[in-house]
């Protein structure tokens, strides 16, 4: 679904991505762990370009994600991301934040559709709603996903009322309501009280179950282990080593994971 | 003081018996339509301005489009605005041939010179939101418009409604100038009644407590205003 070819990421002459290659499957749970500032969250944000890469390739569905031509506003919303420090839109209700942009979205796919039929053009007729249709389409969507992760009374409030734990699930099922292809998790339960990493991951095992494709940056290895399908450790901008939870914790090879691992573990 | 009695009642007799508040409530109307209409177009282009000048600048349109807004601030920040009415309303219009009042010149030279400043307000509104905001949107596949519109913008007016007061008063006060291009402001109208009577001590006091009573019902409004959105932020 993604393959990364040979991706170079430079800051100036701090070269933090060093020609890395990485290709994420339908369906995949890739954990990408490895010391601080060893670039793991750059490439993390390489993927959906919110880092431009200075090198190299991403491809997302055969696009090549790189190119600077591509309209990269049409393809991350099939690649969902949730931060560190959540990022709610916090002059939104938490109904607003996850109805936005599925509303912008599709009024813009309908008015494309209104324009193409104008002009006699082939046109998805579905995408063709009135303004009312759209916004009920998305609340309905949204109040399904709240009740999921168990937070529907906190449809009308504010983010900057909620626990940490709460704005991450919230930034979860909002990136859900795009419908995407992927998710990306760059560090979800780092900026967490201790007590509430575990109702994140939860919603986190969750969506694996059900087959969701994701990339999670993290330093929770329990989750890493249970739930990756694999463990990709990375170090100076280079991937060391790759592979199944327990090839990578029971037994490493490359000497810097294995005293990455003692130090954490 | 027997004196100033007798100034006093030259004035009122002015006022009223020669229906001299008539222009002073013309020059009242004035001076409010030019800063508000004024200070509606600088809001406007300043906002504009400062999303172009926050535009990440590795394509050429908003390099392109970013001189041009730096040309424009140093214009109308370098420029006296008595000089930018002048030129615009002496210069530019005939130029042009194009036939408007003085009054809607002022409005216009206004709210560009406005823009100017207020663009620079709003930048640093915008700067102050916390850069996450955007990544949020961008994220979730909303262009770099349509997330400042709809996400950063709000939050930035909600910063900066106290400077932008400030700025709507000081708006109100410079409004003073437009008699130079022939306009009724409150400005004029004083001074209509003091060459009337050859007294002046008397009007100029009274457009002096106006200007006053003025800025102190806007400072209200601005309390209240600011009140009002803290209260959102706090009790939701």
């Amino acid at each position: 679904m993604i393959r990364v070819c040979n991706l170079v990421k430079a800051f100036g002459d701090n070269v933090v991505l060093d020609g890395v290659d990485l290709h994420i499957k339908q369906g995949e749970i890739v954990v990408i762990l490895g010391p601080s500032g060893s670039g793991k969250s750059t490439l993390l944000r390489c993927l959906n370009c919110m880092e431009d890469p200075s090198g190299g390739n991403i491809f997302f569905h055969g696009v090549d994600l790189a190119d600077m031509k591509v309209d990269i506003n049409l393809h991350r919303q099939k690649i969902g991301m949730v931060f560190q420090h959540f990022n709610l839109f916090n002059n939104k209700t938490v109904m607003d934040n996850m109805t936005l942009a599925p509303v912008y979205v599709a009024k813009k796919n309908c008015r494309k559709a209104r324009v193409r039929k104008f002009f006699g053009k082939d046109y998805v007729a579905e995408d063709i709603k009135t303004a009312k249709q759209i916004k009920e389409e998305a609340k309905e969507k949204a109040t399904e996903l709240l009740g999921r992760v168990g937070l529907l009374e906190k449809a009308d409030v504010y983010p900057s009322t909620l626990s940490g734990g709460q704005k991450q699930r919230v930034a979860i099922v909002r990136s859900l309501c795009m419908n995407p292809d992927v998710i990306l998790f760059d560090e979800p339960t780092s900026a967490l009280d201790p007590e509430m990493v575990g109702e994140v991951l939860d919603v986190m095992k969750s969506l694996a179950l059900e087959g969701m494709t994701m990339a999670v940056v993290t330093h929770e290895m329990g989750f890493a282990r249970e739930v990756a399908t694999r463990v990709v450790f990375i170090d100076e901008g280079k991937i060391l080593e790759s592979g199944t939870p327990s090839e990578i914790f029971d037994n490493p090879k490359h000497p810097r994971l294995k005293q990455f691992l003692d130090k954490i573990l | 003081m027997g004196n100033f009695d007798r100034k006093i009642e030259v004035f009122l007799d002015y006022m009223i018996d020669a229906e001299g508040y008539n222009m002073v409530l013309l020059g009242l109307k004035n001076t409010v339509i030019i800063a508000c209409v004024g200070l509606l177009i600088g809001i406007l282009i300043g906002t504009v301005i400062a999303a172009v000048r926050v535009m990440p600048k590795y394509k050429l349109l908003p390099r392109v489009l970013n001189s041009i807004c730096s040309v424009y601030v140093s214009f109308f920040r370098g420029t006296p605005i008595v000089v930018q009415l002048l030129l615009f309303y002496y210069v530019l219009f005939p130029l042009l041939g194009v036939n408007i009042t003085s009054v809607n010149v002022s409005i216009l030279v206004f709210g560009l010179n406005s823009g100017a400043y207020i663009s620079e307000i709003m930048r640093g509104g915008i700067l102050s939101v916390d850069s996450g905001q955007m990544e949020g949107g961008r994220a979730m596949g909303l262009s770099f418009t349509a997330t400042m519109m709809k996400i950063v913008i709000p939050q930035a007016i909600k910063n900066i409604i106290p400077t932008l007061g400030n700025e709507f008063i000081a708006l109100i006060k410079e409004t003073s100038v437009v008699s130079f291009v022939g306009a009724t402001d409150l400005y004029k109208a004083f001074n209509t009644a003091g060459t009337n009577s050859y007294e002046f001590m008397v009007p100029y006091l009274a457009m002096a407590i106006i200007y006053i009573l003025m800025v102190m019902i806007i400072s209200l409004f601005i309390k209240i205003i600011e009140r009002r959105l803290r209260k959102s932020d706090k009790s939701m």
